[in-house]
């Protein structure tokens, strides 16, 4: 057990995995020669080599295929796309073909897939280096969106992920890159759609994914200096969708607030609401609200800080919730 | 590079077996078709079918084909069971894929086909996976990817192309150019209509060869499967072919010369190829017609049979969609 | 034939078709209970008024004037495209054809008056009111969360009397929680989540469920006092006893309840103060004493009414309750024979019950409850220890209108009827 950085994490995470199975190898543009543009996969190369180290170019579609056509014929493949925004470009292979390719083919194949990507904001970079697009995939059936919330959770959801024989969006915080916590240094796995309780309350039931769980457990501290006790869920994959413990939070506190990085309309947030409204109406005593970013794209430089989700906006739906709308 | 083998009397006879055989299947497709007892869509491969004969016929068992959508002839020859690729056609539960996948979605990897595609262009990225695994396990084996000219214009020929030659990658590029992407004629989807030419530009060879040419294509494929094989790197072939049928089963055509038509039939390889086993002495009149009425039996029976042969059910349907138990 | 609404209740007021217990089309016999209506006050059944087929004008969940046509039992020829023939019956073809272009559904506007065709106007409302059901429901819905909506149902709180703490006054669970908390006692489990039920769960007839909401905004409409005390016997008691003797010439068997639906009516005769009802700031007094007679039923509580009760004499009183009493328990009791009652009378003697605290039928202002009769050690004038005879009773009042004193001098009005019989003659 040490203090760890997600970005070391997840490292530590692909190097087990490609230690323990041969058959796992990275590609990505950058990651191997300079490993990683945040060296995330340094020292990599010189361990395994360049047939499971690779550079590959500025060509996500062929990447990702390449990835996925591997994957189908028995390799298990961490293909990067260095930003989420880019991931677009690679779309027909990931939403046509990795995520349809074991029903169209009849269960012949499966699609041992991780697609290992940055995503959020906080390097105030702007539309094209700052989106989270967990709801776009978790619309598509087929595929499993993770997205780690601390570097343990980094760590045993990536291992998990790699392990996992279907495709996996993996979207990594990149706001969170250098915060460290307490990590194991062996291998474990944090199941892929089991969410986590991270605090226990009886006011509020707050889920949040991604960076906004730390936000949500930093608002939940506040939150209980005025003796609001707010139950902190972090749904650790926004698919599968572990309904279970969120319906069990919901009944108890009757209250939900869901927080994501991405815009409401169509997203996760929208989709946990469903979910309380057709499992759980007779329990909710307050409007299920939503702790969002704007519905704009994402401005360059400090006006992120507007338009992106934060603890004062938890804080003000959990006090709206209470209040009963 | 290795020397490439002639044709010799036994290849010979399998390819016009498996000619004939591609030939008649789709014409029995075409006609069940237009008597209303196929669902969705036919994309008819009549007047190609050489080139997926070839391929079925030579390539290794531990070799993978990403097939040309149209390519039915691939299926048969690398040795799928005709009653099941009609039964996947037909939607049914005894086909390939169980019959969720159908005409344009089926593989049978099994038989190392992988990697059919609804998308045009799609193709190409999951070849280089296909060609990538055989690296990276150290085999002699190869991936052979089958697309049509319209897949060029797309931006996966180009990164494809690129990263298999850049990776070296044991792939063999099979343009199938038959002149039209979908109902539309190659002069107006491109300025540069020779596709070969365009493998210079990657950095690998590029060859166009007459697809109604047994010997010609016959050669120009095992000259790019042995270098593919031998790791001296990836080849683009564009194989020069026709379409007898439309775009579609149902296509009326209005975009192309009924004469353009009749010219590229009046050089049908089967006539030809039948001729030259029958003149060679390699079969009689008499062998000819018995292994063609065998091949009747055949079609006839897989024909029953897929008919016969239930839809999936929704348990079947809701499947597959996760190896694991998953959903939402 | 058709059917009509019966005139229920004394004033005269909407109902609502709560349920038609037979399908359009159905075959219907007379007298068969065909319908549920429900009024701000009762629930009853409606009766076919003949043998057909039934066909229906007002459907489910609509309200409808009394003695307006509801629908019509169809007999023989008249079955075959009756339908259309109502439809040109109720609207001529230009107002069909706007209904038509504005898609408004003519079998949903209640007709004002029976046989009054549908007008433009009829039309162009019942477009509008389809265009803003928010406003529609505001009248009925009481904004209150999902979670405070399942309390009150489990708890038999009406959400409609609570005062709601919400951001705009919707009604939270802490709301139903406080009134629940403050008017009963707690149930052994708050605990919403289906626990094991030992017996099962059997859901409530609609008529069940109508009673229990009456019963619920009578007490969180009126103010109930319910005063107790005996009633010494003896007098009537003799005249139990000569009716018994001449029960021939009765026909029924003398009753405790038709003697004190009398004994009521002449007391409430001589003293109106509880002939009447509370109306915004207004006291309505009622000039005719109806007095109902709370009939216990397998299916639930039924009050028919005993007309001008005050008017009747003991034997013909006798005769008619046991007539509505019997029609109460077949089911063949006509709205008719339940409307207009101004004070009730509930004999829960007739169980074996002393005293209670029986709730007011709503919009009334009282409602004498006697016990059963018994013997005891009374003493005499003459200082002797005598067997006497008594009965216990409760009479609730509504308070908002008629204090303790007013009450007891009621109460003084009733034991001098029943020290004096002669007065019921």
């Amino acid at each position: 057990m040490s203090q760890l950085s997600y970005r070391r994490a997840l490292t530590q995470a692909i190097d087990e995995e490609m230690a323990r199975d041969a058959g796992v190898f990275l590609i990505g543009e950058d990651v191997a020669d300079s490993g990683g543009a945040f060296g995330l996969t340094r020292g990599l190369l010189a361990k395994y080599g360049e047939m499971r180290v690779r550079d590959t170019p500025i060509s996500e579609e062929a990447i990702v295929g390449l990835g996925i056509g591997a994957a189908a014929l028995g390799l298990r493949p961490i293909v990067e796309i260095m930003f989420m925004d880019f991931i677009f470009l690679a779309m027909d292979q990931i939403a046509n073909h990795a995520a349809k390719m074991r029903y169209m083919y009849g269960g012949q194949v499966h699609i041992p897939l991780v697609v290992r990507t940055l995503s959020g904001g906080g390097f105030r970079a702007g539309m094209h280096h700052s989106q989270s697009l967990e709801s776009v995939f978790g619309h598509i059936p087929g595929l499993k969106v993770v997205m780690p919330s601390d570097a343990y959770e980094a760590k045993g959801l990536l291992k998990s992920s790699i392990r996992d024989p279907d495709p996996v969006i993996f979207m990594e915080q990149k706001s969170l890159l250098g915060a460290k916590v307490e990590v194991p240094d062996n291998d474990y796995l944090i199941p892929l759609g089991v969410a986590k309780v991270r605090r226990t309350g009886s006011d509020v039931t707050i889920v949040a994914i991604g960076i906004m769980v730390s936000h949500t457990l930093q608002a939940a501290e506040e939150l209980a200096q005025e003796g609001i006790e707010a139950e902190v869920v972090d749904a650790r994959t926004a698919m599968p969708i572990d309904s279970d413990t969120i319906l069990n939070s919901v009944k108890k506190t009757n209250r939900l607030v869901v927080a994501h990085e991405a815009p409401a309309p169509f997203g996760f947030g929208a989709e946990i609401a469903a979910l309380a409204a057709e499992k759980a109406l007779y329990y909710l005593d307050a409007p299920v609200i939503r702790v969002t970013s704007k519905f704009t794209p994402i401005p360059v430089g400090r006006s992120e800080d507007y338009i992106l989700p934060g603890k004062k906006d938890i804080v003000e739906a959990v006090h709206r919730a209470i209040k009963g709308g | 590079m290795s020397e490439i083998h002639t044709i010799d009397e036994q290849m010979l006879v399998a390819f016009y077996r498996n000619l004939y055989f591609a030939r008649r299947f789709e014409e029995t497709l075409a006609d069940m078709f237009r008597r209303g007892e196929i669902d969705g869509w036919l994309h008819s491969g009549i007047g190609q079918e050489l080139v997926g004969v070839i391929l079925g016929v030579t390539l290794q068992a531990h070799d993978y084909i990403v097939p040309y959508h149209r390519s039915k002839a691939t299926f048969l020859a690398r040795g799928v069971p005709p009653r099941a690729l009609i039964a996947e056609i037909l939607g049914r539960q005894s086909g390939i894929c169980g019959g969720v996948g159908g005409e344009a979605h089926a593989a049978d990897v099994s038989h190392g086909i992988f990697g059919s595609t609804g998308v045009i262009g799609a193709a190409l990225p999951l070849a280089l996976g296909a060609a990538f695994v055989q690296l990276y396990r150290h085999t002699d084996g190869i991936a052979v990817c089958g697309f049509g000219d319209g897949a060029t214009t797309q931006g996966s020929f180009h990164e494809s192309m690129n990263l298999a030659a850049l990776w070296n990658l044991p792939i063999v590029f099979i343009c199938e150019n038959n002149l039209y992407s979908e109902m539309t004629p190659l002069s107006k989807e491109m300025k540069e209509t020779r596709i070969a030419k365009k493998a210079e530009a990657y950095g690998m060879p590029g060859i166009a060869v007459d697809g109604y040419d047994l010997d010609a294509t016959y050669t120009v494929l095992q000259e790019a499967i042995a270098r593919a094989r031998e790791n001296q790197g990836p080849s683009l072939i564009e194989v020069k072919t026709y379409r007898w049928h439309g775009h579609y089963e149902g296509d009326p055509e209005e975009y192309r010369d009924k004469n353009e038509v009749e010219a590229w039939r009046a050089r049908d390889p089967l006539p030809l190829l039948r001729a030259r086993v029958h003149d060679q002495g390699i079969l009689d009149s008499q062998q000819l017609l018995d292994l063609e009425k065998n091949f009747e039996d055949l079609l006839s029976e897989a024909v029953a049979f897929a008919k016969a042969s239930p839809y999936p059910t929704p348990e079947n349907l809701l499947s597959n969609v996760y190896a694991t138990n998953t959903s939402a | 034939m058709e059917i009509r609404i019966p005139k229920i209740g004394v004033e005269n007021g909407d109902v609502v078709i709560q349920q038609w217990l037979k399908s359009p089309g159905e075959p219907v016999h007379k007298d068969e209970i065909i319908a549920i209506l429900e009024t701000d006050k009762v629930v009853t059944e409606l009766s076919s008024p003949g043998d057909g087929v039934l066909h229906v004008v007002v459907t489910e969940g609509q309200r409808a004037k009394m003695t307006e046509v509801i629908g019509h039992v169809l007999e023989g020829s008249e079955v075959k495209g009756a339908s259309m023939r109502e439809e040109n019956h109720r609207a001529n073809p230009s107002v069909r054809r706007l209904a038509e272009s504005m898609g408004v559904d003519l079998s949903n506007i209640p007709a004002e008056k029976s046989y009054r065709r549908i007008t433009r106007h009829d039309v162009l409302q019942a477009a509008d009111d389809a265009k803003s059901p928010v406003e529609d429901l505001s009248d009925h819905l009481v904004p209150a969360t999902p979670l405070a909506r399942a309390l009150s149902r489990q708890w038999a709180i009406d959400l409609g009397g609570i005062e709601g703490s919400g951001p705009h006054q919707e009604v939270l669970a802490t709301d139903v929680r406080r009134v629940r908390l403050t008017t009963a006692p707690a149930p052994p489990s708050t605990d919403l989540d289906s626990r094991p039920s030992s017996g099962g769960r059997t859901p409530l007839t609609p008529m069940r469920q109508t009673i229990a909401r009456n019963m619920m905004q009578s007490l969180a409409e009126s103010a109930q006092m319910t005063l107790m005390g005996w009633l010494d016997i003896e007098p009537l008691f003799k005249v139990f006893q000569a009716l018994q003797e001449d029960r021939e010439y009765l026909g029924v068997r003398p009753s405790w309840s038709a003697i004190f639906v009398k004994v009521l009516a002449v007391a409430v005769a001589a003293n109106p103060v509880l002939n009447g009802r509370l109306a915004g700031q207004e006291w309505v007094q009622w000039g005719a004493i109806n007095i109902g007679v709370a009939v216990d039923t397998e299916r639930g509580l039924l009050v028919p009414v005993i007309r001008e009760a005050d008017h009747k004499t003991l034997v013909a009183i006798h005769r008619e309750l046991a007539e509505l009493a019997a029609k109460a328990r077949e089911a063949r009791l006509s709205s008719d024979e339940m409307s207009e009652g101004t004070v009730t009378l509930s004999n829960f003697g007739s169980f074996g019950g002393e005293w209670g605290t029986p709730i007011l039928n709503r919009g009334q202002t009282g409602l004498l409850g006697i016990g059963a009769l018994e013997k005891y050690a009374a003493v005499d004038r003459d200082d002797r220890v005598v067997v006497g005879y008594r009965m216990p009773y409760s009479l609730t009042v509504d308070h908002r209108v008629v204090d303790g004193a007013v009450a007891g001098r009621f109460i003084k009005t009733l034991k001098g009827v029943v020290n004096r019989p002669t007065r019921l003659l």
